[in-house]
């Protein structure tokens, strides 16, 4: 497979993962507070009956759009020479920005519920760190594996024969 | 450029002779290419030419259009272009790495993944390279990932 086409694949696998991952979430909260969802959002005018369509998809629109932030500040074909802290801090900047233009657009809480922009802030933060860790535990694992395998390479290769 | 070839069936090997009235850099260049072919690398430092064997350099860059490699201690310029070389060099496991630079598979000491998707490379001499997420997908198809 080429490097468009599994990037292509990616992008899509990366959108329906959050998407699982937010409904999920959802669902949770849902099945928490049972009716009284409803009065907590518009995101659960269902309350115990479970999530609108709606209310799908919208959370899907809004990991098409997180994940395209993410593909667009950590690709090879923009911002080849931003620091990958700078990348970070603006990436985290525009999601956080369209989320809050989704949270006004869609009316998911009203914008004076302190308690909703708490939720919101929280829930933004715990994913944060949440997907952070979750990459940092792949990555490590991810290379322990290279290492094995190209071990495995040079071994069938006859031995490190290029090392002094 | 006349171009003259004698074919003889009792020679052993391949025989190249170079008329010329001086060296100039295209006869360098010429010689440069054919010395690849033989899997050897002809550069330069202070203002001296060497010949070294291919396997033992680590990897390959350009920088301004220049191109240099670069060997445990030293590093040589040469006149060729990256493209030409990758392609002489698949024969020794040079694979490209990112878009100015070929690296030598064989004189890699460890692969680390890198969050955003790349490979940090660390060499035999302990320079680390980063190989960006295009070529990543050639490196771990070499490494056997699935």
């Amino acid at each position: 497979m080429d490097y468009r086409k599994q990037t292509k694949y990616n992008f899509i696998a990366q959108v329906l993962m959050l998407f699982a991952v937010d409904v999920i979430f959802l669902i949770i909260i849902s099945a928490f507070f049972g009716e009284g969802a409803k009065h907590i959002s518009k995101l659960y005018v269902l309350g115990s009956k479970g999530l609108s369509t709606l209310t799908l998809l919208q959370f899907l629109l809004s990991s098409v759009v997180v994940i395209f932030f993410k593909t667009l500040f950590f690709s090879d074909r923009y911002f080849k020479k931003m620091l990958a802290l700078w990348r970070t801090i603006l990436m985290l900047f525009f999601i956080l920005s369209s989320m809050i233009v989704f949270i006004i657009v869609f009316d998911w809480f009203p914008l004076n519920n302190a308690q909703g922009w708490a939720g919101f802030i929280i829930c933004f933060v715990v994913g944060f760190f949440g997907s952070i860790s979750f990459m940092i535990i792949k990555t490590k694992i991810a290379s322990k594996k290279y290492d094995q395998l190209l071990l495995n390479y040079k071994n069938q290769r006859g031995g490190n024969e290029n090392e002094e | 450029m006349k171009i003259h070839i004698n074919e003889d069936a009792s020679l052993n090997e391949m025989e190249i002779t170079i008329n010329c009235n001086r060296i100039n850099t295209e006869v360098e260049s010429i010689i440069s290419k054919l010395r690849v072919m033989d899997l050897k690398l002809t550069g330069k430092r202070n203002n001296q030419t060497y010949i070294l064997d291919a396997a033992k350099v680590l990897y390959i860059d350009t920088v301004d259009k220049k191109t240099f490699f670069y060997t445990k201690q030293e590093v040589y310029e040469t006149d060729l272009r990256l493209y030409e070389l990758e392609e002489q060099l698949k024969a020794l496991d040079f694979i490209r790495s990112n878009k100015s630079c070929i690296i030598n598979f064989n004189q890699i000491h460890s692969i680390k993944a890198d969050i955003d998707g790349k490979l940090l490379v660390t060499m035999n001499n302990n320079e680390k390279l980063f190989v960006s997420r295009q070529y990543a997908l050639e490196v771990k198809r070499k490494l056997g990932v699935r």
